[in-house]
Formats: C-alpha cells, sequence, structure tokens
C-alpha cells in the first residue's frame, strides 16, 4: 500500500459481541468498552484501553449479570457509569431491556481470572419507561448527562434521570409502515442539543428536545433501509446516514430531498458510520461486507481549504475526497467502528465473531490534516 | 445597362471627380442589389415561420428554387455590376480595391441569408434537393467571380456549404437520437406491462442461455428479452445506417463542393465521424448509464441494456465503423478504444446494479419474513415456510431471465461421490448435529478450515452463473443478518433448520460452486444456534427435516 501506517491491534473476545463505544468521559487514555453477546455463557464488559507509550492494550474485564450486550452507551462525564441495553434470559423466555449501569472502582488487583472479577451493576432499571415495548437503545444527552433519549419500539422518550429515579419529559412516536420498531438514534449535539433524530426504514425523524414537536424529516429516495446515522460535530446542519445499499450520504437536512453526497463502497449493509470529532474531514464506516473503511470527505467538512505553507495567497485543498484506506481485518460482519475520544487519530472495530482491532489513521494523512511538512 | 454607361462617360468627361461617380454607381447598383436580397430575406422569414400572415402571398420555395432566385437574382447583378465598373472605370487607382470592398460587403449578406435559409432544411425528404441546392449555390457564385481579380470567394462560400452540411448533420443525429429513446422507452414499457405467467419454455427451445430450462411448475416472466436485445441492436444498426445513407449524398462526386479537400477533409472526419458515428454511441452510452441511478428501473431493462452495451463493444461498434469506412471510403480508421471501453464499462456497471436490485428485493422478502416473526413462541414446524419457496420461484425467474441474454459459465464439479439429495443431507448432518458436544470457538474454527472465506468483492461476470451466485450470496447475507438480531425457542430454531434444508436443496444449483451456499446457509444455522434460547439447541432429526422440505 505504500502507506506508513501503524499496524493494527487485534484482540480476540472469546464470545461475539457487537457493542463498542469509547469512553467519552476519558479525555487522557485511548480507551474503549465492548459487551459480549451470548446466550450460552456468562457475558463480559471489557474495558480496553490502549498505552500509547508501550503500545500494549490494557484490558479490565468485568462481569455483566444482566444478560447479553446488545448496546453500550457510556455517560459523556462520568467515565464509571453506561447505559446498555441487554438480553436477560429465563427458562423459557427472553426479554430485551434497558438499564443504566455503573463500573465499580477497580481494586489493585489487575488480575483478570474469572474468580476474580469485579460486575457491572445495575444502577438505574428503565423497565418502567419502555413497558412492552423493546428497547433499541439509549444515548446520553451530550451535553448534559442527567438527561438521555430511551428508544423503544416506535417510541422516542426523553427523560430526566433523578434522585427518585428516570421521569419521562416527553414521550413522541416515530412509526413507519412496513417495520416494527425504530433502528436507532442520534443526538444533534449542536446548539446546546435542540433535538434528537430517530430512524425507522428509510426515514430519519427529527425531534425538538425543547418540546418533543416534530423537527424535521428526512427520506432516503431509493426506499434503503438506514442502519445507522452520525451527525458532523463541526459543520452544523450537516449529517452522514449509512444504508442497507451499502451508500454512506451525506446530508445538509435543510434541503433533504437532495443529499449532497452518495459514496457506495461496501457491498452489503453499511452498520456503522462515525465522524471523527476532531477533524470533520475523516469519516468511519463499517459493514456486514467485513470491512472498515476511511473516508475523506474533506469538501464537505467545516475545513475543506488552508492557506498553503508555500504561498499565503493561494488555498489548497486539505485532502481529496474518496477512500482513505480500507481495512481488511475482520473476518465477520463489523457493527461497530468508533473513533477514540481522547486521539484523533485512533479508532477500533469490532466483528460479531469477537474480533477487537484498533487501528489508526495513516501518517501522511495525519501529517496532511495537521500541516506538518514531511 | 447601356443608359447607364452612357451617364457615367458623359458625367465623367463633364469632369466629375472619379470617387464621387464611383460612389453613386456603386449606390446605385446597390439597390438593385439590396431589391433581390430583400426576396430572399423574405423566403428566409416564411420558411421560419410559415404560419405567419403573408401580406403579399408569397409563396414558400425549396432550397433549389431559392438558389435559383438568387442565381438569377443576386448572383447576375453582382457580376454584371463588376464587369461594367472596370469597362468604365479601368484607369482609376485603387478601383480595385473599392469594388472588393462593396463587393464583399455585399456578398457577406447573401452569404449569411443563404446559410440561415439552406440550414432551415432538415427533413429527410429535403435533403435530396437541399445537396443539388448547395451545388448549385457554389458552382454559380464561383463562376460569377472567378474573374474578378483580387477576389476570392472560394473559401467563404465552401464555408457556407460546410456550414449547411454541419446543421444537416447535426439534424440527423438528433433524430437517431430521439429514436434511439423511443426504441429504449418502447423496450420499458413492454417489460413493465403486466402479463400473464406463461409455463417455461419447451424443451427444444432455442435459448442463448444454453442448458437453462426452469423445472416444471415454475413460471417464466413471458417476455422475451432475447428478442428484444436483437432487436434493440438491430434498431440502432439500421438507425445509423440510414444516416449515413443520407449524408452519402454530399460526397456525391458529380457535385463541385464535394470534391473540394477543404469540403473532404472536414465532412469526413469531423462531421460524420465526430458528429455522427461518435456522437451517437456517447449518446447511447450516456442514456443506459442514466439507468444506473434510477431506482424506478425495472430491472430487467438493467440486464437488456447491459446485453446491448456488451455487444456494441464487442462486435456492433467495430463493424459498423469498418462499415462507415467503406460507405465513404475513408482510408484512416477511427481510434474506438475510448468508446469501446466506456461502453464495456457501462456494461458491467449496468449488471452490477442489476445484481444489486434482484438481490436487494430478495433480501427485503427475507429480512421482513425474519423480522416481523415472533421466534419465541413458535409451534413445531409442519411445512417450509411460503417465503422461502417464494424465493426460490423468484431465484428461478431471475435464472431463466439471465440464461436468456448471457451464456452459462463455468461451475465448479460436483464431487462425485453421491447424489444430489444425500450430498446435501450428509452435510447437514456433519456439521449440525455435533453442536451440542462442541465449544462454540471451536466450532467456528473448525468450520472456517474447512470452508473458503465468502467473498462479496469480486465483480460480477457477465455469465449467468456469476450473477446468479453474487445475487444469492447476498441474499442469504442478508438472512444471516436478520437471524442475528433475533432470539429463538426450541421450535423457532427448528424452523430456521427446515428452511435452510429447503434452500439447499433448491439453491446449489443456480451457483457456480456449491459449496458457498452450504457454507452460508452453515452460518445461518451457526448464527440461529448461537441466538437459541436452549442450550444447548435441540435440532430436529435430519430424517423428519426432509420429509417436511420434500412435503413441498
Amino acid at each position: 500500500m505504500g502507506e506508513e501506517t501503524e499496524p493494527s491491534l487485534i484482540y480476540g473476545l472469546e464470545l461475539q459481541g457487537r457493542s463498542l463505544a469509547p469512553i467519552t468521559a476519558d479525555t487522557e487514555n485511548i480507551s474503549f468498552m465492548v459487551g459480549t453477546q451470548s446466550l450460552k455463557s456468562d457475558n463480559f464488559v471489557y474495558i480496553v484501553t490502549l498505552d500509547e507509550d508501550t503500545g500494549l492494550l490494557h484490558k479490565r474485564i468485568l462481569k455483566y449479570p444482566a444478560g447479553e450486550v446488545w448496546s453500550l452507551n457510556p455517560n459523556p462525564t462520568d467515565p464509571n457509569l453506561f447505559l446498555s441495553t441487554y438480553g436477560e434470559k429465563s427458562q423459557d423466555s427472553w426479554k430485551k431491556k434497558a438499564a443504566v449501569f455503573r463500573i465499580p472502582e477497580s481494586k489493585n488487583n489487575s488480575s483478570n481470572d474469572e474468580g476474580n472479577l469485579d460486575s457491572v451493576d445495575i444502577e438505574v432499571q428503565l423497565d418502567e419507561i419502555t413497558g412492552k415495548n423493546e428497547p433499541v437503545g439509549a444515548w446520553y444527552q451530550p451535553n448534559e448527562a442527567s438527561k438521555f433519549c430511551l428508544i423503544a419500539g416506535n417510541s422516542v422518550n426523553y427523560l430526566q434521570l433523578q434522585e427518585s429515579g428516570p421521569t419521562k419529559i416527553w414521550e413522541a412516536e416515530h412509526s413507519v409502515r412496513g417495520q416494527t420498531k425504530i433502528e436507532t438514534g442520534a443526538w444533534n449535539p449542536h446548539r446546546h442539543c435542540h433535538q434528537v433524530s430517530s430512524v425507522s426504514g428509510s426515514q430519519v425523524m427529527t425531534w425538538d428536545t425543547r418540546t418533543g414537536d416534530k423537527a424535521w424529516t428526512l427520506n432516503v429516495a431509493s426506499g434503503s433501509n438506514i442502519r445507522s446515522m452520525d451527525y458532523n460535530p463541526n459543520k452544523q446542519y450537516y449529517l452522514a446516514t449509512g444504508g442497507d445499499d451499502g451508500s454512506l450520504i451525506i446530508w445538509d437536512y435543510r434541503a433533504p430531498s437532495e443529499p449532497l453526497t452518495t459514496v457506495r463502497e461496501h457491498s452489503h449493509w453499511l452498520w456503522s458510520v462515525r465522524y471523527n470529532s476532531f477533524h470533520d474531514q475523516l469519516i468511519l464506516s463499517a459493514g456486514s461486507d467485513c470491512r472498515v473503511q476511511l473516508h475523506s470527505q474533506a469538501s464537505l467538512s467545516s475545513e475543506p481549504l488552508r492557506q498553503s505553507l508555500e504561498d499565503d495567497d493561494v488555498q489548497e485543498k486539505i485532502l481529496d475526497d474518496g477512500i482513505v484506506q480500507t481495512f481488511f481485518d475482520h473476518e465477520d460482519s463489523v457493527y461497530t467502528a468508533e473513533w477514540s475520544s481522547a486521539d484523533p487519530w485512533t479508532f477500533a472495530s469490532l466483528s460479531y465473531d469477537g474480533r477487537l482491532v484498533i487501528s489508526h489513521v495513516p501518517r501522511s494523512v495525519k501529517y496532511r490534516i495537521l500541516n506538518i511538512d514531511t | 445597362a447601356e443608359q447607364l454607361s452612357e451617364s457615367v462617360r458623359l458625367l465623367q468627361e463633364l469632369g466629375n471627380p472619379a470617387d464621387n461617380l464611383i460612389q453613386t454607381f456603386l449606390a446605385h447598383e446597390a439597390v438593385k442589389l439590396d431589391k433581390s436580397l430583400e426576396v430572399l430575406r423574405a423566403q428566409v422569414h416564411l420558411c421560419q415561420d410559415p404560419t405567419k400572415v403573408n401580406a403579399d402571398s408569397v409563396v414558400l420555395m425549396d432550397s433549389l428554387e431559392f438558389i435559383d432566385e438568387a442565381c438569377n437574382g443576386f448572383v447576375p447583378i453582382l457580376a454584371d455590376t463588376a464587369t461594367l465598373f472596370y469597362q468604365l472605370f479601368a484607369d482609376h487607382q485603387g478601383g480595385e480595391v473599392i469594388l472588393n470592398d462593396w463587393i464583399t460587403e455585399h456578398l457577406e449578406e447573401y452569404l449569411n441569408i443563404v446559410k440561415t435559409r439552406l440550414s432551415l432544411d432538415k427533413e429527410e425528404r429535403e435533403s435530396v434537393i437541399l445537396v443539388r441546392a448547395l451545388d448549385r449555390f457554389y458552382k454559380k457564385l464561383s463562376a460569377a467571380t472567378r474573374n474578378l481579380p483580387g477576389l476570392d470567394t472560394c473559401q467563404a462560400s465552401l464555408n457556407v456549404v460546410l456550414a449547411v452540411t454541419e446543421a444537416c448533420v447535426d439534424a440527423t443525429a438528433a433524430n437517431m437520437e430521439a429514436e434511439l429513446r423511443e426504441n429504449v422507452l418502447a423496450a420499458r414499457q413492454a417489460i413493465a406491462a403486466p402479463r400473464t405467467r406463461m409455463p417455461p419454455p419447451a424443451e427444444g427451445a432455442v435459448n442463448s442461455g444454453g442448458g437453462a430450462v426452469a423445472p416444471p411448475g415454475a413460471a417464466t416472466s413471458g417476455i422475451n428479452l432475447i428478442e428484444m436485445v436483437n432487436s434493440l441492436q438491430d434498431q440502432i444498426v439500421d438507425s445509423l445506417k440510414t444516416a449515413l445513407g443520407r449524408l452519402k449524398m454530399f460526397t456525391d462526386p458529380e457535385l463541385t463542393f464535394s470534391v473540394k479537400s477543404g469540403f473532404r477533409s472536414r465532412f469526413s472526419r469531423d462531421l460524420i465521424w465526430n458528429s455522427i458515428f461518435f456522437k451517437q454511441f456517447w449518446f447511447i452510452r450516456d442514456t443506459c448509464h442514466k439507468f444506473t441511478g434510477d431506482v424506478t428501473v425495472p430491472p430487467a431493462l438493467l440486464l437488456l441494456l447491459s446485453r446491448t452495451c456488451l455487444d456494441l463493444h464487442v462486435s456492433t461498434i467495430p463493424f459498423l465503423a469498418t462499415y462507415t469506412q467503406d460507405e465513404f471510403g475513408l482510408s484512416e480508421s477511427p481510434n474506438l478504444s475510448k468508446i469501446c471501453t466506456s461502453m464495456a464499462s457501462t456494461s458491467q456497471l449496468l449488471l452490477e446494479r442489476y445484481v444489486q436490485v434482484e438481490s436487494g428485493d430478495l433480501s427485503v422478502l427475507l429480512g421482513k419474513s425474519v423480522e416481523a416473526r415472533d421466534w419465541l413462541s413458535s409451534v413445531e414446524p409442519r411445512s417450509v415456510r411460503a417465503v422461502m419457496k417464494r424465493i426460490v420461484e423468484d431465484v428461478n425467474l431471475i435464472d431463466s431471465q439471465v440464461g436468456q441474454l448471457y451464456e452459462e459459465g463455468n461451475k465448479k464439479p460436483r464431487s462425485g461421490e453421491s447424489t444430489r439429495r444425500l450430498g446435501g443431507a450428509s452435510r447437514a448432518r456433519s456439521v449440525f448435529s455435533n453442536y451440542g458436544n462442541l465449544d462454540s470457538s471451536l466450532a467456528t474454527n473448525i468450520q472456517k478450515l474447512f470452508s473458503e472465506r465468502i467473498d462479496f468483492f469480486t465483480p460480477v461476470k457477465p455469465t449467468k452463473v456469476s450473477v446468479l451466485t453474487l445475487i444469492i450470496k447476498l441474499g442469504l447475507k442478508t438472512l444471516l443478518e436478520c437471524v442475528r438480531l433475533k432470539t429463538f425457542s426450541k421450535y423457532g430454531l427448528q424452523q430456521i433448520q427446515v428452511d435452510c434444508h429447503y434452500l439447499q436443496l433448491h439453491l446449489w444449483k443456480f451457483v457456480q460452486d456449491e459449496d458457498v451456499v452450504h457454507h452460508l446457509l452453515d452460518e445461518i444455522m451457526y448464527s440461529a444456534v448461537l441466538r437459541s434460547l436452549h442450550q444447548p439447541p435441540v435440532l430436529m432429526e435430519a430424517s423428519v427435516v426432509e420429509v417436511i422440505c420434500d412435503k413441498v
């Protein structure tokens, strides 16, 4: 490939998994949490930290006794709390539930043998809110950790966590003909998180956080289901969606009838799309074709051009649009790929077979973005 | 003219300054010229807008009549004036220049009018006359101005001829484009038209798909794609041949302008090759290409156009290039590589899009069937789910459609040890019955050792097995993804087992390498087992599964 890339680090969980999240509250260390999804054995949450000096991966394994992990969403300010949806198995039945979990302080022994493992405990059960609906996911409000959005079935709920428990601020319904439930949700981080979106079928519906009223809708013209969406953290009105036809689409939601660009680089479903929060030219996508793709959409980013180092009068492109690199480290569907919240150049991806991979943006691209002459 | 000469000579003798006399003389002649130009202009306006009220009841002339009018009016006046001028002012210094300037000025006007009028002849039936009109125009003007010193009208009049020819060529090209659009639209409508399901073609039916006869009971779509492809090809070829035939008239050696090198080279190089030949094929390519982005297009049209582009790339374009060369006696062969490569890539894109659309439709069927069902409270399976039978039917349909247009392709030979039935069943038994005993990760690793990784990335080839293999792979991959999102009770799992076995029995024959189907179905079963509430999972007896699948 000719690129000087640090090699990816691979770590195998012993079980299937589809949930991965960066520990947002930890801005010093490159750390992620991963959950296993097994109906057969006990399940675990791994806190994985990359030591930048040694290049080694430090793991803390925690028992997750509640069931199998479906999703993980860490608290934006407290690294020991996270929202999670899980499958609770009993003798002859299975139910999907959601709760707030707490990670206990780590005791000084760093052993990871099973007898000595800590457990994550349910801090707040969210059964009452979800009721009969099957929980899809829960996301903390990025600027206000006491509030979060919980999606179950076709209902979008905005909740406040108080001493007495979770209270519903408002509830809205997003139902689309032919869909049994909402697929996912995302916060619009701009203007004090004034909007939150839900995805069902090929439609994104966005709600005004203050009132619970519908703010705007967006539809993918081909009718292909959307699996993932992410707002551009640095450029207001812009967002990206990834769908079943393998395409990554970038939108300006003020003009939702016509996408800004469509990129089709996955040959099956695109399960996860994430903007790099430091440099929004870079977008990560992962799919069930076992590929992780690093894209540049610099022309649609908050900083497409900058002053040339050589000539003050000239504006030059920072990066060309297109695929920066394709990562072939997985052999099974990759359901999530997430950027580290501490380091702009590192990201993690998880495939269903339990393979966790930590990878990096190619060095030349990093220098290019940082405008370092090499 | 007599009177005029007389007057001028008298004035000269009287000592009138020559300059004044010349001006007056020319002005006088100009009036006559302008009158004739007016008549011509009126014709142009009438031709441009035949519905406009015609105050003077002027009759519209055709091109030949128009040129005749010019050659009886404007041209002789010009010639005579020149002759007279030299008689009267022979020894005036700089007279030549003045005359030529005057002539050029009026000539420009004349040429513009002729160009405008003749460019309006866009209909095919007018071409014969147009060519003769052009010839007469060129001949007469040359003859009239040949002997005038310092004046060369050849280039200017040749430019008019070229401009008119170009207008005719453009009109021809536009006609071809309109024809193509109509033909493609007709094909699209024929494909989309509702039809009754017809019985499969008879055993001996001639079919470019070779041995792809649909199994009894399966319906074909009833559209005859191979006929439509051939018909579209013929239409494209005929359209070009007709256009070339029409334009060949311009190269008739009897015409005075056609033998001029200034005309000849421009005509063949730019007009025939660029404006007709290449332009048309780029248009065809662009039209086809647009369909790759059209979400409403019926998939069979994508297939049809993909085959069309392929044929164009491989044989039709080279054939027509040679034909064109021969028809016009051109020595230089055109460079076809760019257009051919582009046609080939458009053909590929259309085929890929076809795969995407068809696998997308299958995926929606499979996805909805898994998503909408409650797998936790299933009853013991008694039959294969209806959606599975529908999937097999749809795959059969796709197979017969693709089989009409593309050759079979190579299949990996089956291992000779057992009949199809037995082979499938024994495979099922060996993988699944051991799940209770094996550790899950060990099972995955063993499975991976014995099977190749499924690749979704090799570009689809223009063969039936390649297309079907990719469509089936993508459809089964969707089933896998959907199964992983559910949780299964004992009977729910067994229903999946039955469905997978059914698919295994019926899908292997469409693909390039049947192991691919086995492997994907194994993975689906494996994922279903992982999602089973019962651990270890309780599977149905293989013989019972066989019986259920046989009932269908």
